[in-house]
C-alpha cells in the first residue's frame, strides 16, 4: 500500500525488516528494532538513510521524503575524544 | 579447540556478512581471527580496514586502516580524518577500538581507559558487536565531518 513504507534496517545484531504506516514516528522504529533484534534498551542509537540521522526523531518517516522499500542504519551513538 | 575469540568472530560474522551484502560493502574473513572490510567515504572512494580481535571479548579489536593492494596498515593515505572520531592521531577513537589504548599503541589517545573495562565504558554506548562497530565506522566515513585522507 502506498500508505506504508518497507524498511529494511542494519542494526548492530543483524537486519531487522518490518512494514510500518508512513505517519510512524523514528523513535517508534528505533523502539521497534531494538526490541526485535534484543538490542540494550538503555544504549542510545541513531535511525540513518544516506549518511545523515533521521532528526529529529519525533517527526514520521514520511516527513523525511521516504517511501516504498528503503534501506536503513541503526547506529550506536557514543564514542572517544 | 577454538579460543574463545575465534568462537565469537565467527558467531557475528554471519550478521555481519548479511549487513554487507546489503549495504553493498566488501566483507572477507582473512583468517578465524581478523577480516578486511571496505566502506564508501563521503568523497565516494572508499576506505579499507582490517580487524584483528585476538583477545576479543576481552579486549576490544583492533580496527587498522588498510591498503587491500599493498597490504599496509595504518599509512596515511589509507587513513581517513576528521572530527574526533577518525582522530588526527590516526587511530578510531573510541573505546571499543584497540588502538584508541595508549597503553596498548603509541598513537591511542586515551591513556585513562582501560583496556579490559571496554565494553563498561559509557562512551562504548552500544558498539559491543563487530556489526555495530562496522555500522559506526561507516557513518563516520559518510558524515560531514570527514575531511579526506591524511596523507
Amino acid at each position: 500500500m502506498h500508505d506504508d513504507i518497507t524498511l529494511e534496517i542494519a542494526t548492530p545484531n543483524g537486519i531487522f525488516t518490518a512494514t510500518f504506516p508512513k505517519t510512524t514516528k523514528v523513535t517508534e522504529v528505533i523502539a521497534a528494532a531494538v526490541a526485535d533484534r534484543q538490542l540494550a534498551q538503555g544504549d542510545a542509537f541513531d535511525l540513518v538513510h544516506n549518511g545523515e540521522a533521521l532528526q529529529p526523531v519525533e517527526r514520521p518517516l514520511v516527513s523525511f521524503g521516504l517511501s516504498g522499500t528503503v534501506t536503513l542504519e541503526l547506529v550506536a551513538t557514543g564514542s572517544g575524544v | 579447540m577454538p579460543t574463545v575469540a575465534e568462537l565469537c568472530l565467527g558467531e557475528e560474522f554471519g550478521p555481519l556478512q548479511e549487513i554487507a551484502h546489503l549495504e553493498g560493502w566488501q566483507l572477507d574473513q582473512r583468517d578465524s581471527l581478523s577480516f578486511v572490510l571496505g566502506l564508501p567515504a563521503r568523497d565516494g572512494s572508499c576506505f579499507w580496514l582490517l580487524c584483528r580481535c585476538e583477545n576479543y571479548p576481552g579486549a576490544p579489536p583492533a580496527w587498522h586502516w588498510y591498503n587491500p593492494e599493498t597490504h599496509a596498515i595504518d599509512q596515511p593515505r589509507d587513513t581517513p580524518t576528521g572530527g574526533n572520531f577518525l582522530h588526527s592521531s590516526g587511530v578510531i577513537c573510541a573505546p571499543w577500538n584497540l588502538l584508541a589504548y595508549k597503553s596498548a599503541d603509541a598513537r591511542g589517545p586515551h591513556s585513562d581507559w582501560t583496556i579490559g573495562d571496554w565494553r563498561a565504558n559509557p562512551m562504548t554506548g552500544g558498539c559491543k558487536t563487530f556489526s555495530a562497530m562496522a555500522l559506526r565506522i561507516a557513518f563516520e566515513l559518510k558524515a560531514p565531518s570527514f575531511a579526506g585522507r591524511r596523507g
